[in-house]
C-alpha cells in the first residue's frame, strides 16, 4: 500500500517535471525552403549557410541572456521545382508547424510558396527572389534582396560613369530574369544617352553562343550587358572575345556573381563589372566580422552574396519574431516596421515590401578575386 | 453466369470506388489529412491521368511517345488562361477550362500526330520529343501565357471532388474503350501492324485517335495540375516531366492500366520519403553530400525492369478486384454461396454483324481480275504483264519457284504495294490505289507466309478485330457502353465463336493466340481472314511447316471453307500435293512472268513448266521441308 | 561578310555535331538502336578528360587516349550489360532500356561531381588564323579537321579491313552474319567500342570549346547529333557528317539571321520534312518490312 503510494509519487514528479522542462525550453521554428540539391544548389546552399549562421549568433545570444527562447530552422530542399516547393510549405506550415517561411531562392520557386504564403497570410522573407512581383499585393512576403529593374538602371547608370556611348546587350530570352534586367537596363541607357547598338537573345540551355556574338561584334559596341548567371556567361566571355569583342566592357548582373567558379580563363573577368547585394571586401567591421564568423563555420570564405541576404532574412525574421512573438499578423507587422542593423546598414522595407538597399559594385582580378568599385545608392 | 460475373465486377468496382471516396472526403474534411497530404493526393491523382493516358499511347498502341508533357503544359496554360479571363462562377468556368484545355490538348495531338504518326519506333519517339519542346519554346514566347514567368495568380480551384471524379471518369472510359473495337483495333495494331491493316483496320486512324485521344486526357490533367499549383511555367513540362510518366508506365507494365495506376501512385510518393531519406544521410554524414537520388533509382529500375521484366510490374494482365474478391471467397465459403447465386437473366438485345452486300450478281465474269499487272522496284521488274482471273467459288493455285514473285502479287492485291502498271479489278470496280484496309474492306482478306497474329490478345479477340468492318458504334458508345455498343458486341461474340467451332477451335477461344500450336496458329489466321467475310482468300504458303497429317487436314478445310463461306481462294503453295489435290487451276508464275495457266493435270504435263519449273521445284520443296 | 562568319560558326558547331553523330550512325547501323546514352559517354568522356588533365596532370596527348579507352570501355559495358540481353527483345524495350542508361549516367555523375558545372582548362592558346577580313578560330579549324579526317578514316575502316567488312555484314543480317562464321558479339563490341571512342574524341573538342562541364551537358548536343544522322540517313557514316554540317549551318543561320527563339524549332522542322519527304534519310535507302 505505501509503496504503492510513493510510486504514484514519484511518477507525478517525474511527469511535472518532464513537463516542465519541456515549457522551459521554447523552440521557435522558422520553415527553410531552397533548391539544396541539383543544378540550383549553389544558391539555395548560399542562403541556408548565411541563415544558419545568424541562427547560431542568435540562438548564443538568447542564452546568454537566460531566455528560454531558441531559432531552428527546418530546412525543405525543393530541388528547385515548383511542385516540390509547394509541398515543402505545406509540410513545414501544416506538419512542422513553422511560424514563418524563409525562402524559397529561386524567383519562380518563390511566387509558387508566396502565393500560398498569402493565402494563409503566413509572414515570409525570402532571400534572393528578385522578381518584381514576387511581393506584389502580398503584405506578408518580403525580401532581403534588391530587384530586377534596380539592377538593371544601377548598371546603365554605372555605363555612363564609365562613359560608354555604345553598349550591346545578350540576354537569356527563356528566362523572365534575363528579359526583365535587359529592359530595364535598355530603358534606362536610352534615357541616359547610351545608344544600344545590337540585342541579341540566347536561350539559357545554349553553350554556343557565336553566331549572335558574331552579329554583335559586327555592331562594334565599346561594351556587353550580360544578363546571365555565372555558368552561362562563363561561355560568353571567351566566345565574344573570339568573335572580335577584344577590348569591350562586360557589365553583369547579380547571377553573374559565380562566374569565377565556372570561367576557365579568369583574366577576362578583369573586363567585367557587376551589381551585387554585398560586397565582402567592404570596409566596415560588421562585415568583418561576418566574413570571419563563416570562415569559422564552413571553413570558406562565403562567394555568393546569397549567403550575407540569407544572414539579413534570419535576422529580420528572429528579431520581428523577438519582438512580436508568434501571431502571424504580429509577425508581419513587425517585419514591415523592422528597421534592424543589418550587414549593409539598417535594414528597412519600403511600400512594396523591398529592403530599401544599395547595390555594390563589384569587379575582379586576374585571379578571379572579387573587389568592390563603388556602392549606388537606392532610387 | 457470364453477365452475373461482369456484374459482380462492376458491382465491386464501384464499391471500391466509391469507398475510396468517402474515406479520402472524410479525411480531408475533418483535417486528419494536411493540406500537405491533400496536396499529394492530387499529385498522385493527376500523375495517375498521366501515366494512364500515356499507357494508350506507349502501351496499348505501342509507339513510344515522349512529348507527354507538352500536352499537359498546353491543357495547363488554356484552362488557366480561361479561368483567369472569366469572372463568372467558378462551378461552369473550371469544368468549361478543363474541357476547352484537353482539347486544345486534342487538337495540338492532332497537328502533331498527323505528320509524326507516319513515322514508327524510334523516329516517332524523336519526332514527338521535338514536338514536346517546341510547344515549350511557343509556350515560353508567347505574351498570353505569361511568357517566361509563365502565369501566377491562377484560383486553386482543383478540390479533391474534381480530381477524384475526373480520374475515375478517365480511368473508367479507357477500360471501356479498351475492351471495344476500338480498343482491340489499337492493340491489333501495337500486336502486328500488317496484319491488323490486312484485316480492315485503317490503323493510320486508329493512332492518330488514340494519341489524340490521350493528348485531351493530357490536356484535362494539365488543367487540374495548372489549378491545383496556382502557378504555372512552362519550364516544369520539359522532356523530363515527359520521361516520369513513361517510367510510370513502363514499370506499371505496358498495357495495364491498373498497372500504371499501381506505379503512378508509388512513384508519385517515392519522392516524399526519398527527400526525407537523402536529408538524413546528409544529416548523418555530412562529408558526402548526396542529391536525391529519385532519378537515379527511376533510371535503374527502368533498365532493370527491361532486361528482367521487360512487360512490367503487370504485363498487359490487369489487377481485377473481381479476381481478389473471387480469391477471398474461395476461402470463405460461407460467403460465397450468397455471392455466387444466379441472378435471373435478362432476355438482351443482339445485333448481329450485317453479311457485306457485294453487289456483284454477274456470275460468269471474274470476281478478282488482274490485267497486265506489273511493279519494278527501282531497276527490278518484280512482276511484269501478270493477268490472274478468279471465278466465284473457285480455288486457284499461284505456283512458281521462290523469288517468282508470287507474294509480291499477294501485296499487290491487297495494297501492300502499289503497282506500277496495270490494274486489278475487284468485282467489277478498280481497288489500284485503295488502302489495305479498305481492299479488306471491300472483299480481299489473306494470310501471311509467315504467321502474324495478334500474339497477346486471346483467340477469339484475333477474330473480333476482323469483324470492325462490319460493326458501327461509335468510341463514345464504347467508353459508354451505349445499347448499340451491346447489342452488337454480343452479336460478333456469337458469330466469332460459330465461325472458331467451324474450325473445331471453340475450346481455345479464351487462350491466347500465341499459346496455340502452330497447326492451330495458321488455322486461326485462316479463320480471322475469314471473319471480314471476304468475297476472295488469298492464303501465303498455308501448309507451310506443317507435317503431312496436318496438310492432309488442311486440305479438308479449305474445302470447307470454299462451301461453307462461298469465297473464291487463291493461294500460294510449294506443297505439290496439296495444290494438286485441291486447286480447279493454277498459274505458274517465273521471274515475275505467267509462263502457264491451266488445270493440275494440263499444267502437271506441260512441257514448259515441268522443264522449266516442276522437275526443280519438287527438290526445291523437298529441300525446303528439310530445312525447316 | 557576316554570312561568312555565320556559316563559319555553323561548319564549327556542325562538325561536333557531326563528329558525335558519327558514333550514334555505328551503332544505330548495327544493333538498329538508338543509343540515347551516346550523350552521355560524351559526359562522362569530358570529365575523365578533365580528371587527368587538372587532378592528376597527366599531359594532354596521353590524356586523350586514356580518356578513349575508358568510353570504349564504358560502351562495351553498357552494350554487354543492358542492351545484350534486349537483342531480341521488342524495339520499344530496348529504346526504354537506352533511355534509362541515359539518365542512369547522368543522375550517377551528379552524385559523383555535383549539378554545379565545372571548368575545363584552357589547353591551346594558339592565335586565330587570319585570312584577309575574316578570322578563323584556331579551335574551329582543329575541330572542323579532326572530324572530317575521323570520318574519312572510319569510312576507310568499315570499307577496307575484315572488321569492318564483319560489322557491315551484321548490320545487313545478324543471323547470316553468324552463319558465315562471324562473332556477331564481338563485333557488336567493337562496334560499340569504336563508336564510344568517337564520343570521348567528341567530348574533348567540346568541351575544349565550350570549357564548362556538368553532369547533363551530353544530352542536348546528343540529340542534335542524333538528328543530325537521322536527317543524313541513320546507319550511313557520309550521311551523319552532311547531317551534322547541315545541322549546325542551319542552326547558326537561324540564330545569325531569322531569329534567336527559333534554332531548335527549325532544326526539328528539316528534320520534320525530311521524314516525310524522304524516310530514309537524305543517303538512305528505303527497307520497308518484308511481308
Amino acid at each position: 500500500m505505501k509503496s504503492t503510494r510513493f510510486v504514484t509519487m514519484l511518477l507525478a514528479i517525474v511527469m511535472c517535471l518532464s513537463f516542465c522542462s519541456g515549457a522551459f525550453a521554447e523552440t521557435i521554428k522558422i520553415g527553410g525552403i531552397a533548391p539544396l540539391t541539383g543544378e540550383y544548389a549553389v544558391y539555395g546552399t548560399a542562403v541556408q549557410q548565411g541563415a544558419d549562421l545568424y541562427l547560431d549568433l542568435i540562438n548564443a545570444q538568447l542564452k546568454n541572456e537566460g531566455s528560454d527562447k531558441q531559432f531552428k530552422i527546418v530546412w525543405l530542399d525543393n530541388q528547385a521545382d515548383d511542385t516540390e516547393a509547394q509541398n515543402a510549405y505545406y509540410k513545414l506550415v501544416d506538419q512542422e508547424k513553422v511560424v514563418a517561411i524563409l525562402g524559397d531562392v529561386l524567383s519562380g520557386n518563390t511566387e509558387a510558396v508566396a502565393r500560398c504564403a498569402a493565402d494563409d497570410e503566413m509572414p515570409m522573407v525570402s532571400a534572393s527572389a528578385t522578381r518584381y512581383e514576387i511581393t506584389t499585393d502580398r503584405p506578408c512576403v518580403f525580401r532581403t534582396c534588391f530587384l530586377d529593374p534596380f539592377q538593371g538602371v544601377v548598371m546603365a547608370n554605372y555605363a555612363k560613369t564609365l562613359g560608354l556611348a555604345k553598349v550591346a546587350i545578350i540576354y537569356g530570352n527563356d528566362s523572365d530574369y534575363s528579359i526583365g534586367v535587359a529592359e530595364s537596363f535598355e530603358a534606362q541607357c536610352k534615357e541616359n544617352g547610351i545608344e544600344i547598338v545590337a540585342k541579341e537573345g540566347a536561350s539559357f540551355t545554349d553553350t554556343d553562343f557565336s553566331a549572335q556574338l558574331t552579329k554583335i561584334a559586327a555592331a562594334s559596341p565599346e561594351a556587353l550587358f550580360v544578363p546571365f548567371y555565372g555558368s552561362e556567361a562563363s561561355q560568353i566571355l571567351p566566345q565574344a572575345v573570339s568573335a572580335g569583342l577584344n577590348n569591350v566592357k562586360f557589365l553583369g548582373v547579380d547571377g553573374t556573381s559565380d562566374i569565377v567558379a565556372f570561367i576557365s580563363d579568369t583574366s577576362l573577368l578583369t573586363n567585367m563589372v557587376y551589381p551585387d547585394h554585398f560586397a565582402f571586401d567592404a570596409e566596415s567591421e560588421t562585415i568583418k566580422n561576418f566574413i570571419s564568423a563563416y570562415k569559422d563555420k564552413y571553413g570558406v570564405e562565403p562567394t555568393i552574396s546569397f549567403a550575407a541576404t540569407g544572414y539579413e532574412a534570419a535576422l529580420v525574421l528572429c528579431n520581428s519574431i523577438l519582438e512580436a512573438g508568434t501571431k502571424k499578423a504580429d509577425i508581419t507587422e513587425a517585419i514591415k516596421n523592422s528597421s534592424y542593423d543589418a550587414l549593409s546598414g539598417v535594414i528597412t522595407f519600403d511600400d512594396h515590401n523591398d529592403p530599401i538597399k544599395s547595390a555594390f559594385i563589384m569587379t575582379f582580378d586576374a585571379e578571379g578575386g572579387k573587389h568592390f568599385l563603388v556602392q549606388q545608392a537606392p532610387l | 453466369m457470364k453477365m452475373n460475373k461482369r456484374f459482380k465486377a462492376c458491382l465491386l468496382n464501384l464499391i471500391a470506388i466509391v469507398a475510396v471516396y468517402f474515406t479520402f472526403s472524410l479525411l480531408i474534411n475533418s483535417g486528419t489529412l494536411t493540406r500537405y497530404h491533400r496536396n499529394i493526393i492530387f499529385t498522385i491523382c493527376i500523375n495517375i491521368i498521366m501515366a494512364v493516358s500515356l499507357n494508350l499511347t506507349t502501351g496499348m498502341l505501342g509507339e513510344l511517345a515522349l512529348g507527354h508533357a507538352g500536352f499537359m503544359a498546353v491543357g495547363a496554360f488554356t484552362s488557366a488562361i480561361i479561368t483567369k479571363a472569366w469572372g463568372i462562377s467558378t462551378v461552369i468556368s473550371f469544368p468549361v477550362a478543363l474541357i476547352a484545355g484537353g482539347l486544345l490538348a486534342a487538337f495540338f495531338g492532332l497537328v502533331i500526330g498527323i505528320p509524326a504518326l507516319r513515322l514508327k519506333g524510334d523516329y516517332l519517339a524523336i519526332i514527338t520529343l521535338g514536338f514536346g519542346e517546341i510547344i515549350r519554346v511557343i509556350i515560353i514566347n508567347l505574351p498570353i501565357t505569361g511568357a517566361t514567368k509563365g502565369l501566377s495568380g491562377i484560383a486553386k480551384l482543383t478540390s479533391f471532388n474534381y480530381v477524384y471524379i475526373i480520374m475515375v471518369l478517365i480511368i473508367a472510359s479507357l477500360f471501356t474503350l479498351g475492351r471495344s473495337r476500338h480498343g482491340r483495333a489499337i492493340i491489333s495494331i501495337r500486336e502486328n501492324d500488317i496484319a491488323a491493316e490486312s484485316t480492315g483496320i485503317p490503323i493510320f486512324k486508329y493512332k492518330l485517335f488514340a494519341f489524340t485521344l490521350a493528348a485531351f486526357f493530357a490536356g484535362v490533367a494539365g488543367g487540374l495540375y495548372a489549378h491545383q499549383q496556382g502557378t504555372i511555367n512552362a519550364a516544369t513540362f520539359d522532356y523530363n516531366k515527359s520521361i516520369d510518366y513513361l517510367v510510370m508506365v513502363v514499370l506499371g507494365g505496358m498495357g495495364s492500366i491498373t498497372g500504371s495506376i499501381i506505379s503512378a501512385v508509388v512513384l508519385s510518393m517515392l519522392p516524399e520519403y526519398l527527400r526525407d531519406l537523402t536529408a538524413l544521410i546528409n544529416d548523418l554524414l555530412p562529408a558526402i553530400k548526396i542529391t536525391d537520388p529519385r532519378m537515379l533509382i527511376y533510371s535503374l529500375m527502368l533498365v532493370l525492369m527491361m532486361i528482367f521484366r521487360p512487360k512490367g510490374l503487370l504485363g498487359t494482365a490487369e489487377f481485377s478486384l473481381l479476381n481478389l474478391w473471387d480469391f477471398i471467397v474461395r476461402h470463405v465459403k460461407r460467403f460465397a454461396s450468397l455471392i455466387t447465386r444466379h441472378l435471373p437473366e435478362r432476355k438482351k438485345a443482339i445485333t448481329m454483324p450485317e453479311v457485306p452486300k457485294y453487289d456483284y450478281a454477274n456470275l460468269d465474269l471474274p470476281v478478282l481480275e488482274t490485267k497486265q499487272l506489273g511493279i519494278r522496284f527501282g531497276g527490278l521488274q518484280a512482276a511484269k504483264d501478270v493477268n490472274i482471273k478468279l471465278m466465284d467459288n473457285e480455288i486457284v493455285g499461284l505456283i512458281g519457284p521462290n523469288g517468282a514473285g508470287k507474294t509480291t502479287i499477294f501485296n499487290m492485291l491487297t495494297g501492300v504495294y502499289k503497282p506500277t502498271s496495270g490494274d486489278i479489278v475487284l468485282l467489277g470496280k478498280s481497288i489500284v490505289g485503295s488502302p489495305t484496309y479498305h481492299i479488306t474492306a471491300n472483299g480481299i482478306a489473306r494470310t501471311f507466309q509467315n504467321i502474324r497474329l495478334f500474339k497477346s490478345m486471346t483467340v477469339i479477340e484475333n477474330i473480333k478485330v476482323a469483324f470492325q468492318t462490319r460493326m458501327h458504334y461509335t468510341p463514345m458508345e464504347g467508353i459508354i457502353r451505349a445499347p448499340r455498343y451491346s447489342r452488337e458486341e454480343r452479336g460478333i461474340d456469337i458469330r466469332a465463336r460459330e465461325l472458331l467451332s467451324v474450325f473445331g477451335m471453340e475450346d481455345v477461344a479464351d487462350t491466347p493466340a500465341d499459346s496455340l500450336p502452330y497447326g492451330q496458329q495458321r488455322k486461326l489466321e485462316i479463320c480471322r481472314a475469314l471473319a471480314s467475310n471476304p468475297k476472295v482468300l488469298l492464303l501465303d504458303e498455308p501448309a507451310a511447316g506443317m507435317n503431312p497429317k496436318e496438310t492432309e487436314e488442311l486440305m479438308n478445310t479449305i474445302k470447307i471453307i470454299r462451301n461453307r463461306f462461298s469465297v473464291a481462294i487463291l493461294l500460294i503453295e510449294h506443297d505439290m500435293k496439296l495444290v494438286m489435290g485441291i486447286c480447279e487451276r493454277i498459274y505458274v508464275l517465273n521471274y515475275g512472268n505467267i509462263i502457264a495457266e491451266g488445270t493440275p493435270d494440263e499444267i502437271a504435263h506441260n512441257q514448259e513448266v515441268v522443264a522449266a519449273y516442276l522437275g526443280t521445284a519438287a527438290e526445291e520443296s523437298k529441300e525446303e521441308s528439310a530445312t525447316c | 561578310m557576316l554570312f561568312l562568319n555565320q556559316l563559319i560558326n555553323g561548319l564549327h558547331i556542325g562538325s561536333i555535331y557531326a563528329l558525335i553523330a558519327l558514333g550514334y550512325t555505328m551503332v544505330y547501323g548495327i544493333v538498329k538502336l538508338i543509343n540515347f546514352a551516346h550523350g552521355d559517354i560524351i559526359m562522362v568522356g569530358a570529365y575523365v578528360s578533365l580528371i587527368l588533365i587538372t587532378d592528376a596532370h597527366v599531359p594532354f596527348y596521353l590524356a586523350v587516349p586514356v580518356t578513349m579507352a575508358f568510353c570504349a570501355l564504358l560502351g562495351v559495358l553498357i552494350e554487354r550489360l543492358a542492351y545484350k540481353p534486349l537483342r531480341s527483345a521488342p524495339r520499344i524495350s530496348a529504346l526504354i532500356t537506352a533511355i534509362g542508361v541515359s539518365m542512369f549516367l547522368q543522375n550517377l555523375a551528379q552524385q559523383i561531381f555535383t549539378a554545379t558545372p565545372r571548368p575545363y582548362p584552357t589547353v591551346f592558346t594558339v592565335a586565330p588564323i587570319v585570312i584577309g577580313k575574316l578570322s578563323i578560330n584556331f579551335l574551329t579549324v582543329l575541330t572542323v579537321s579532326v572530324s572530317i579526317v575521323l570520318m574519312i578514316a572510319l569510312q576507310a575502316f568499315v570499307r577496307l579491313t575484315k572488321t569492318g567488312k564483319a560489322m557491315r555484314a551484321v548490320s545487313e543480317d545478324m543471323g547470316a552474319a553468324q552463319l558465315m562464321g562471324i562473332n556477331v558479339n564481338n563485333t557488336i563490341s567493337i562496334t560499340f567500342a569504336i563508336g564510344s571512342a568517337l564520343a570521348a574524341i567528341g567530348a574533348i573538342l567540346y568541351s575544349l570549346n565550350y570549357p564548362l562541364i556538368s553532369p547533363t551537358m551530353g544530352s542536348l548536343p546528343g540529340l542534335k547529333a542524333f538528328i543530325a544522322a537521322v536527317f543524313g540517313g541513320i546507319g550511313i557514316l557520309p550521311g551523319a557528317m552532311i547531317g551534322g554540317f547541315v545541322m549546325g549551318i542551319a542552326e547558326s543561320l537561324t540564330k545569325g539571321f531569322i531569329s534567336t527563339q527559333l534554332p531548335d524549332a527549325v532544326v526539328y522542322g528539316i528534320l520534320i520534312v525530311m521524314l516525310l519527304v524522304k524516310p530514309a534519310g537524305l543517303l538512305g535507302k528505303r527497307t520497308s518490312e518484308k511481308v
